[in-house]
């Protein structure tokens, strides 16, 4: 199985078995936990790369090594929602929060245009990017939900 | 192979990329040389094949098109994805003069004459430190945006 391993550093590629404990695959160090993408609580400490669900259909799956939940805060005009996710959460799971009912509670036919930015920021984020590779090494991560840029002129 | 389209086969063979496609948001369904042929997830299940030309990259933007995967030719403009930020930047009006090309900053076609977008989308100016990638989560981003009409429904079929 194909795993990528996330980390506050940014992510990586590696192949291994399904037999095989993901402490070992991922060379997680002492302390550090290893979360299954988009999961709210971490994995046993001796769980194996069976353990972990693949992404659809595909022998393919994503982890994250990380210490704890990061609570991440949405600004959306002046509005502010917080909320604590696993450090394997995407941003684009993040998005689905901040524009659903538990969030900003956008109307359906809106959410689409919306996306999120670091505070402050203009870059884009890649939808599949670890909230804990954009806390770094701490356990909050601040972001704003914004209209997409629209090219005119 | 010449330095362009070596830059482009190393960033589709990039971690980044990687990742887009076993997410499911976009699938390489061809090359030759320079031109890449992918398709990209929209909304509801449907599907947005494009194809870029990275002549010069990544010292200078691709230039793309909307592509039908079934007929391996240009996407009739009938068919061009419509609503949301899709509208503005697959503009059939505009693009018809320009082989097709994207309203957006990551084409070398649109980027000339539109200086000022650098200033007013300084997220989304081309540099050689932006790739491939780049450009699919822009797309991404635009036809998840996109309302009608339901796309190159052969390829949908197909990617189904």
């Amino acid at each position: 199985m194909r795993i990528y391993v996330h980390d506050s550093e940014g992510k990586r590629v590696v192949e291994a078995d399904e037999s095989a404990t993901l402490v070992d695959v991922t060379g997680a160090e002492a302390g550090v936990k290893i979360w299954a993408e988009d999961a709210a609580e971490p994995l046993a400490a001796d769980a194996t790369v069976a353990a972990i669900a693949a992404i659809g259909e595909r022998d393919v799956a994503a982890v994250h090594l990380g210490k704890g939940q990061i609570t991440v805060t949405v600004t959306f005009g002046h509005e502010t929602k917080s909320e604590s996710f696993g450090p394997g959460t995407k941003i684009d799971k993040v998005l689905d929060w901040a524009t659903g009912r538990d969030g900003f509670n956008i109307p359906a036919g809106d959410r689409d245009d919306l996306v999120l930015r670091l505070k402050g920021s203009t870059e884009p984020l890649d939808p599949d990017t670890h909230i804990g590779t954009l806390a770094r090494k701490g356990d909050t991560l601040a972001l704003d939900l914004v209209p997409g840029d629209k090219f005119a002129g | 192979m010449e330095p362009d389209e070596k830059a482009l086969v190393e960033d589709l063979a990039s971690v980044r990329f990687l990742s887009g496609a076993d997410h499911g948001y976009w699938r390489l369904v061809a090359r030759e040389g320079i031109l890449v042929t992918f398709d990209l997830a929209a909304q509801a299940g449907r599907r947005v094949g494009i194809r870029l030309d990275g002549t010069g990259y990544p010292g200078v933007a691709p230039t793309g098109q909307l592509w039908s995967i079934a007929d391996d030719a240009p996407l009739p403009e009938d068919q061009w994805p419509r609503g949301g930020r899709a509208s503005q930047v697959f503009n059939p009006d505009w693009s018809r003069h320009f082989g097709g090309a994207f309203y957006f900053p990551y084409d070398r076609r649109a980027l000339d004459g539109h200086d000022p977008w650098a200033s007013a989308h300084p997220g989304h100016v081309w540099s050689i430190d932006k790739t491939v990638v780049d450009v699919l989560y822009l797309l991404r981003e635009v036809v998840r945006t996109a309302t009608g009409p339901t796309l190159d429904p052969v390829a949908q079929e197909m990617a189904s």
